[in-house]
């Protein structure tokens, strides 16, 4: 009893802070180090395209709409651009000295023809070159034009092919250094931007493997893992095989990871819906649901083209990403009005007044503003942030769960303590009760025989009709009943009838051997885990004790044999004597001592039977069924 | 020590003067007793025994000065030959094995059956170790206790054990393990001696604790 309630299989579960922290520094070490290694890798001299002329032949086309177009200095062409062209370039100012154009296109390939010859074609294998990732090509494309043809003639003629939008315009001297540098910056924020996310995307990764691993945590934790290390994989695959991949597997690679990273942001709300306030989920449900359509629908040319649905997938993940950790770090720093928790509150309202920048003039609202979409820009400070603010919720998390199972393990302790006390006092209760119930029993007991012979005694001598042989033999009666009463009671020998009956064996044995007659005793048969209550057991003694008393005066034997079996799920007592027996008359007037024995045998709920034949043998049977004997046992 | 005993000196050591003499009275009836001499204390029974090496001593436990269970040990130093039979109504097991313990040879429950009590004497003298069915029970019920711990019993002796506390008599399992009625008895006397050399320390103590000892 004691130990079920005091073995737990419940346990605190382990979690290794040290092991927590080591691996967050790691993470941080690990993004310092892919950091430097973007800066790096950003000095990486870039390569330009189109710079050499080629021979190819120029070939008009004749569907393609003639132009006339004046062009100031550096002045894109971005109002009249069209994808297929022929333009007519006559400078206005003075001849430039090293004139180049700058070229923007949107897409994958463009040819440019100047004076009927090809001036530059860019192509794939270019873009390739430059480590431009084939979508993300905003960068402007330089264009030199030869000195020589400049000299000539103030006036170019310009053909240009392209599948999308493409600007062109001419550039002086001192604007291509300016251009050059601002297309350097331009490329290292390309690959910034793709190392950056791995600086970012890869620790998370491991993090969130890691809280998946070792803490065992939801599932979704191994998800938002996988999801977050197709990132860096697709950049390492393209930077290190980057003349082996194609743009289909990219786009098969990074399309369905914008999916899933927005499907981990879906689930890493889920697991955490509880954990802020509802005002604040429900804000960033609907701003999330507005950014994604807004950024699927209205803002995307491509739409609804497959690499559209990818692009604008990426958007509004990061879109919806950089809402939620500002509503995260809002909601935190209303929580808990800590120092730090406000400034990361500042940092997110910094980032929503970014978002909204992007989407007003967008939508028209602030038609003074120029369009750009920035929200990007702020996504790996905000990302940083937002890491850290989870991977801190998660600590803190865990910690909590841990203080839980502490106090929850204090509380098990507490109440098993006062349920123990509790068992305890219901068990001394019960002691109680059963030393009541004995008392009584016992008082029963002393009533029925000894009692009640001492005092017939006492007026048999006070009357003077008592022999003194008499009264030694009430005495004798009186003294043998108390011996009975007391062995009935001993605990040592109570708990197995076969014991109590030979405890029963060493008091009758000298009785019948003063008087010479010889006992055999066999209870050896008997198993040993028979248990009967005090009250059951002074039954059986007195009925016993009775017999043998009535063979020592009577029965005139040599012989007493006493056998206790087990037969037939009954208890069966025999004592048979070899003396004078009995004819069925004197069986007839056994009286008082029979009427005693068949009574206490009822109350055994068994029965009691004496056979005899004259001259030979007397039988006394006694059968109690075991299932009577639980049944009519006291406490 | 088979032969009927005879020219007996009996000290009666008990502090109920009326039993004393009546067990007294009982003996002299006895051709094979010479001499009875009652005491009523520890006191006066050591003070006897300086003079005196009688060949049966009849022992209350519970004297007038207190319990003679530790004395029983000197008196068997003093007289070796002297038989030292127990004769209380205390009945509980643990002080019956300390009083075996000690050195007591026999243990007799105060019964004022005088056939009882004369075989029982009888018995003693021919060298019948008693050992009633109770004390069996208890030994094999509590081995370890008794031994501290260890089983020193042999495996006949396990069995003897075992039938006495079943209720069989010394015959009875003489002939159960078909051996001689005096090799049961020298079977008895081992585990006591047994007992009184594996138990003696924690017994005493575990009877001071409980108050038999003062």
């Amino acid at each position: 009893m004691d130990t079920s309630l005091k073995e737990y299989p419940m346990q605190p579960v382990a979690h290794p802070q040290s092991l927590n922290s080591l691996f967050i520094s790691a993470c941080l070490l690990l993004a310092a180090l892919l950091a430097i290694l973007t800066y790096q890798n950003a000095k990486e001299p870039l390569h330009f395209s189109g710079t050499a002329l080629s021979s190819a032949t120029y070939q008009p086309h004749t569907d393609a709409q003639q132009r006339s177009v004046a062009l100031p200095y550096f002045a894109p062409l971005s109002e009249h651009a069209i994808n297929r062209g022929h333009y007519t370039l006559t400078f206005t100012s003075e001849p430039l000295k090293e004139p180049a154009l700058v070229l923007h296109s949107t897409q994958d390939s463009a040819k440019v023809w100047l004076n009927q010859q090809l001036l530059t074609e860019v192509g794939q294998t270019d873009l390739i070159d430059t480590q431009i990732p084939p979508r993300n090509r905003h960068v402007p494309t330089l264009i030199r034009i030869p000195p020589a043809l400049l000299q000539t003639e103030n006036t170019l003629e310009l053909d240009v092919i392209s599948n999308w939008e493409t600007s062109l315009g001419p550039v002086s001297y001192g604007e291509y250094e300016q251009l050059r540098k601002e297309v350097e910056w331009a490329l290292i924020w390309r690959v910034d931007f793709l190392w950056a996310g791995v600086a970012f995307a890869l620790p998370m990764s491991l993090f969130f493997l890691a809280v998946w691993f070792f803490y065992k945590q939801s599932t979704v934790y191994l998800w938002l893992g996988l999801v977050m290390g197709i990132w860096p994989f697709n950049t390492f695959v393209m930077t290190f095989t980057n003349t082996a991949i194609d743009r289909q597997l990219v786009t098969l690679i990074q399309e369905p990871s914008n999916l899933l990273y927005a499907t981990a942001m879906v689930c890493f709300t889920f697991v955490y819906r509880g954990t802020y306030l509802s005002w604040i989920k429900t804000l960033w449900l609907i701003s999330a649901a507005v950014y994604l359509f807004f950024v699927l629908f209205i803002t995307n040319p491509q739409w609804p083209l497959p690499e559209g649905l990818g692009l604008g997938v990426l958007y509004g993940w990061i879109g919806i990403a950089s809402l939620f950790s500002t509503y995260v770090i809002i909601a935190n720093a209303y929580e808990r009005k800590t120092f730090r928790s406000v400034v990361m509150a500042m940092a997110g309202v910094i980032v929503e007044i970014i978002a909204i920048w992007d989407i007003l003039p967008l939508l028209g609202v602030l038609p003074g503003f120029p369009i750009t979409f920035v929200v990007q820009w702020g996504v790996i400070t905000v990302l940083i942030c937002y890491s850290s603010v989870m991977s801190f919720e998660l600590a803190m998390a865990l910690k909590k769960s841990n203080a839980f199972n502490e106090t929850l393990q204090t509380e098990v302790n507490t109440q098993t303590k006062k349920l123990t006390e509790q068992y305890e006092n219901i068990v001394e209760l019960e002691r109680q009760k059963v030393v009541s119930d004995e008392r009584s029993r016992l008082i029963s007991d002393m009533h029925d025989g000894t009692s009640g012979q001492l005092t017939s005694l006492i007026a048999g001598l006070k009357t003077g009709k008592l022999t003194q042989q008499q009264a030694i033999q009430l005495l004798e009666y009186c003294v043998r009943d108390l011996r009975l009463i007391l062995d009935s009671m001993n605990v040592d020998a109570t708990d197995d009838l076969a014991r109590a009956l030979a405890m029963f064996s060493g008091r009758v044995r000298p009785l019948l051997e003063a008087k010479e007659i010889t006992l055999n005793w066999d209870t050896l048969s008997l198993p040993e885990d028979i248990q009967l209550s005090p009250h059951q057991l002074l039954n059986i003694f007195r009925i016993l004790q009775e017999a043998i008393t009535n063979i020592i005066k009577h029965a005139n034997a040599g012989h007493v044999s006493l056998r206790v079996y087990l037969e037939d799920q009954s208890l069966h007592f025999k004592v048979r004597d070899n003396g004078q027996g009995m004819s069925g008359e004197e069986q007839a007037q056994l009286g008082y001592g029979k009427k005693s024995m068949v009574a206490r045998a009822l109350s055994l709920g068994g029965s009691l039977d004496i056979k005899s034949q004259s001259h030979e043998f007397t039988e006394l049977s006694l059968n109690i069924p075991l299932a009577r004997l639980s049944q009519t046992r006291l406490p | 020590m088979d032969t009927a005993p005879s020219n007996i000196v009996c000290l009666i050591v008990e502090d109920d003067t009326y039993l004393a003499h009546y067990v007294a009275n009982t003996l002299k009836q006895q051709p094979w007793i010479v001499h009875t001499h009652a005491v009523t204390s520890c006191t006066d029974m050591l003070a006897w025994f300086n003079d005196n090496q009688p060949d049966l001593v009849l022992l209350d436990l519970e004297l007038e000065d207190g319990s003679s269970l530790p004395f029983i040990k000197s008196i068997k130093n003093q007289s070796p030959a002297s038989k030292i039979l127990i004769f209380t109504q205390q009945e509980e097991e643990k002080v019956v094995l300390e009083a075996f313990a000690q050195g007591a040879d026999g243990y007799l429950v105060k019964d004022a059956d005088e056939y009882a009590l004369v075989s029982a004497i009888k018995a003693q003298l021919q060298g019948g170790t008693p050992m009633s069915p109770s004390i069996a029970g208890y030994l094999v019920k509590n081995i370890r206790n008794c031994f501290s711990g260890e089983n020193p019993l042999s495996e006949r002796e396990g069995e003897v054990l075992k039938l006495l506390s079943r209720g069989c008599s010394y015959d009875d399992v003489a002939g159960i393990l078909d051996v001689k009625r005096t090799t049961i008895a020298t079977y008895v006397r081992r585990v006591y001696d047994k007992l009184g050399v594996h138990n003696r320390t924690e017994a005493v103590f575990e009877a001071q604790t409980s108050g038999w000892i003062q």
